[in-house]
């Protein structure tokens, strides 16, 4: 019989439709946070885990398997980004800082980026900082921070977990030292937006970029009660209009994400599709957060990789092509839910959530009234601002709580254009 | 109760801070809708599940949980499920809880009418096989008998073809008068040593002789009460880890084609490869070269004036015995059909009943109890539509862009089996397909004559392949191919239906000129290796 089908040919298929997609290996290096979060996924998971903090050996061992796996050698690495990622990266500093090393110097990743709570760097002195993050010889950063912190106000809805106050960590962040640390080794601010906790967005963003700071905006989207929609949108009206009188222009707000259209060419707004997740059991999961057995893609301990899994997941999947999205009137400018959120609430990762859908279309049609550049890009996408519009104001008509004064959705509208950012 | 099954039984623990509150309960005609999410629009839920029950007409019920074969490619893996005796009394509830319950299944003749233009039922007994125990498909026909009445009922079952005894032949005359048969369709794999190989007795014996008996008892039948058509048609299964998996394959198409017998399967062969996900190159080449096998048998009896068609050429291109249409699948799993296990648990196809693993994932109620969970109910529309998310893959697949029909679709439990996940088939299962792809078009091109396939450029697909077609012009098996293969191109299929089912109002529809389908393989070379 001959071969039609050949080595060659599945070589190829993995390459151009696994590893040509891959821009980060993010090693899941802890799975112990200091902290408690009262959104955090996976505090759940931490507690139940008894990984403190994997070894730099077992992620060079993860990493000579893994491009065994895909028979590669190690020039890859210099294509690609590491990411540490946790539980908190930084939870063990002495094997963080031979991981950092191993990486940078055996591996040679192009980037190493660790977000982290701050937590160990809120009280590091600057010489053991820079004994972890600095190449002195090459006067150049290893590896560069990005600090998940919700600025003063929010500080409640991210207390010291028992696993925190047990390796005697402080309760209050100085933010005033993490922000110059920012300043010296580039470090980045990324504070989230809980729907819990709206009415503290504006004020979170304010308190970072009034110190000099161009925060990315992630929002935390979880089920949400309808009514807290339109305050959650306010809170973003508020942001946009600050940056404008700021600047005057909205070429300068673009780099703002949640307070801006998302825009992708196919599949979903995060990084999941463009990253190969290790777990600290060699798992590959679809991300960090979706790591249940049949979304996990091979395993690098046992030098297992399911290609068909793998194709499907990295490759084939675009949440704008499930059925709840193709009729969406925001297709083209939604960049999908979460998926780890969508398996908390469905039990499956790819159908979404209606509450946060529902947020979405009515932020689209909203913005789109007060923004001349939100409105532009809906017509580029052919949206149909009529639908939209109707869609919007039934969501606003049934959960109008906080706004019994508007009659209208467009009462509403004229509410926020003329209400003045503080 | 209506947790019955749910996923952490297998271990994902997958409730966490996005879950929502399922505190909230309704009542919608008759059933209970547990695990509501707190943050759902109820009108929303409400329509949804009334429209989901209205559109119910048919029920899967495994009569039988007892098969006297051992094929050595039964997907049934668990010998128990093999064995296991079913209760009258589970059936009987079943059925009068059924027509209670779904007002397209009420014996009311008018309540039918309301809710769906054709008031005939459908009722699917369901194995392992369904001839082992007689007790429950006499209580099928009965109750199909006596509640709804000749004409007005419809019962569908696969057999193996090896029961035949007084009980049996009684309850096959006693559905054929009530004109309740379409057919029977038998399991034949192919001539007597590949029946005998792969679909033996519990005593390893072979089974082609019974088989062969049973045939020839439905024949007589035929005769007996003038009946035109014949009333069986075959299933056949070829094993692809089987060594001689292509020999096999072209050995079945020649008995089927074989004109004039009882085991002539025209102008459609019967036979499919087992499920298994082709997640390796032998495999992929294996089935390629059968692929070509046939087209060459094929071939060769249309020289002698016999058309053919192989079954994946006639799922593509033809419409005998397929309703999918403009490459988008057909499935009555959840749209008009559900199954109910004999504990009353619902699922939405026998997959999950004789594979017990896959119940936490497609369990969604209980019809004993009167309860739907919604949550587990979207979950398993989603399985069942929500798998589009993977079809950009299949923008630029000669299958997708020449076929009209569909063999790729493969359901939540085969993608169970095959990766793990109800929603994820194996792609690598494309390439085996592709690299097919240009013998099925011969083939249809045989069958249908060439002029009506001529959109599809030879020389992309046909490079190494040398028909004279015009030795064949005046042989095809229609004559006008355009009206009965199934080009309408209008047509959605499993779009238009998961598009209804999430939401009704069309206006909302967003997928003009085919923007469901996002690219695939164009956005991938972000690195270009090589």
């Amino acid at each position: 019989m001959e071969e039609i089908i050949t080595d060659e040919h599945i070589q190829n298929i993995i390459n151009n439709k696994i590893l040509n997609r891959i821009t980060s290996i993010e090693y899941v290096v802890s799975e112990k946070c200091q902290n408690n979060c009262k959104y955090c996924y996976r505090v759940k998971k931490h507690n139940k885990s008894s990984c403190v903090y994997v070894t730099a050996d077992d992620i060079d061992l993860y990493t000579e398997n893994l491009l065994d796996i895909f028979k590669l050698d190690k020039s890859f690495c210099q294509t690609v980004t590491a990411e540490l990622f946790g539980g908190d990266a930084l939870l063990d500093y002495q094997e963080c800082k031979k991981i950092i090393d191993l990486l940078y110097y055996k591996y040679k990743y192009n980037r190493i980026i660790i977000p982290t709570n701050g937590r160990l760097i809120n009280e590091l002195s600057i010489l053991d900082i820079k004994d972890l993050l600095y190449d002195e010889k090459n006067n150049k950063l290893k590896a560069s921070l990005s600090l998940s912190v919700d600025g003063e106000i929010n500080d409640g809805q991210r207390p010291l977990s028992k696993f925190g106050k047990m390796l005697q960590y402080q309760e209050d962040i100085n933010y005033d030292k993490l922000i110059k640390l920012s300043q010296d080794f580039k470090m980045g601010f990324h504070p989230m937006f809980s729907f819990d906790n709206y009415d503290s967005w504006f004020p979170t963003f304010k308190f970072f970029f009034d110190k000099g700071i161009k925060p990315y905006l992630l929002e935390v989207r979880h089920p949400l009660d309808r009514n807290d929609i339109f305050k959650c949108i306010e809170q973003l009206v508020m942001i946009r209009k600050y940056l404008l009188n700021k600047f005057g222009s909205y070429d300068e707000i673009k780099q703002y994400n949640t307070i801006n259209p998302s825009i992708i060419p196919r599949g979903l707004g995060c990084s999941a599709l463009t990253t190969l997740t290790i777990m600290p059991n060699g798992d590959i999961p679809f991300c960090h957060r979706l790591i249940d057995k049949p979304w996990v893609m091979g395993n690098v301990l046992k030098k297992e990789f399911k290609i068909p899994n793998a194709i499907n997941l990295i490759s084939g999947y675009h949440h704008a092509n499930h059925p709840m999205c193709i009729k969406c009137i925001v297709r083209e400018s939604c960049g999908g839910l979460c998926v780890g959120a969508n398996y908390e609430y469905w039990g499956d990762p790819w159908t979404p959530i209606p509450s946060i859908c529902d947020y979405i279309i009515t932020k689209s049609y909203i913005m789109s009234q007060i923004f001349e550049d939100w409105n532009k890009t809906l017509k580029a996408k052919d949206t149909d601002i009529k639908i939209l519009r109707e869609q919007s104001e039934n969501i606003f008509n049934n959960n109008k709580k906080y706004y019994n004064q508007c009659n209208s959705l467009d009462d509403y509208i004229s509410l926020l254009k003329e209400k003045e950012e503080q | 109760m209506s947790n019955k099954y749910d996923l952490t039984i297998l271990g994902f623990d997958y409730k966490g801070v996005a879950s929502s509150n399922e505190s909230k309960k309704i009542n919608v005609d008759g059933w209970e809708i547990t695990n509501i999410p707190d943050d759902s629009d109820i009108k929303y839920v409400e329509k949804f599940i009334r429209e989901f029950i209205s559109d119910i007409v048919a029920i899967e019920i495994p009569t039988s949980l007892v098969c006297n074969l051992r094929c050595n490619y039964c997907y049934i893996s668990d010998p128990r499920m093999k064995n296991k005796d079913v209760d009258e009394k589970n059936v009987n509830q079943i059925l009068e809880l059924s027509s209670q319950m779904f007002p397209s299944l009420s014996k009311d003749k008018k309540i039918r009418q309301r809710n769906n233009k054709k008031t005939k039922v459908y009722f699917s007994a369901w194995g392992a096989e369904p001839f082992t125990n007689t007790k429950t498909l006499n209580s099928l026909y009965e109750f199909g008998h006596e509640y709804y009445g000749k004409n007005e009922y419809e019962i569908s079952l696969s057999t193996n073809g090896t029961i035949l005894n007084d009980n049996v032949k009684k309850i096959i005359s006693n559905i054929i008068d009530d004109n309740a048969f379409q057919s029977i369709q038998i399991s034949l794999d192919g001539p007597e040593y590949l029946q005998n190989h792969q679909r033996p007795f519990l005593n390893k014996k072979g089974s082609f002789d019974a088989v062969k008996n049973f045939c020839s008892f439905l024949l007589d039948l035929q005769r007996e009460k003038e009946l035109k058509s014949r009333l069986y048609s075959f299933c056949s299964t070829i094993h692809l880890i089987d060594d001689n998996f292509s020999e096999n394959w072209r050995n079945a198409a020649k008995f089927f084609s074989e004109p004039n017998t009882w085991h002539t399967a025209l102008p459609v062969l019967p036979m499919r490869m087992s499920g298994e996900d082709l997640s390796n190159k032998n495999h992929i080449n294996k089935f390629i070269y059968a692929q070509k096998e046939i087209f060459e048998v094929i071939k060769e009896r249309a020289k002698q004036g016999v058309t053919v068609l192989d079954f994946y050429s006639n799922k593509i291109f033809g419409n005998i015995s397929c309703r999918s249409k403009n490459a988008f699948p057909y499935c009555s799993a959840l749209n008009t059909q559900i199954a109910v296990d004999i504990d009353g648990n619902l699922y939405p196809c026998h997959g999950p009943i004789t594979s017990p693993l896959y119940k936490p994932f497609l369990y969604f109620g209980n019809l004993f109890e009167k309860t739907i969970s919604y949550k587990q109910l979207m979950r398993n529309m989603n399985y069942q539509y929500g798998i589009l998310w993977g079809l950009g893959k299949c923008e630029k697949c000669p299958l997708h862009v020449y076929g009209t029909g569909n063999i790729c679709w493969s359901c939540p439990p085969h993608n169970l089996a095959l990766t793990g996940e109800p929603s994820m088939d194996s792609p690598l299962k494309c390439v085996a397909y592709a690299e097919s792809f240009k013998y099925w078009i011969a083939i249809a091109k045989m069958a249908f004559g060439e002029q009506h396939l001529e959109h599809i450029p030879n020389n992309e697909w046909f490079n190494d392949i040398e028909v004279n077609y015009n030795e064949f012009k005046n042989k095809i098996l229609v004559k006008n191919p355009h009206n009965n293969m199934h080009f309408d191109m209008n047509y959605n299929g499993i779009i238009d239906k998961a598009l209804q089912r999430y939401e009704v109002e069309e206006k909302y529809h967003n997928y003009g000129d085919k923007k469901y389908i996002s690219s695939w393989w164009d956005f991938d070379n972000f690195k270009n290796i090589k």
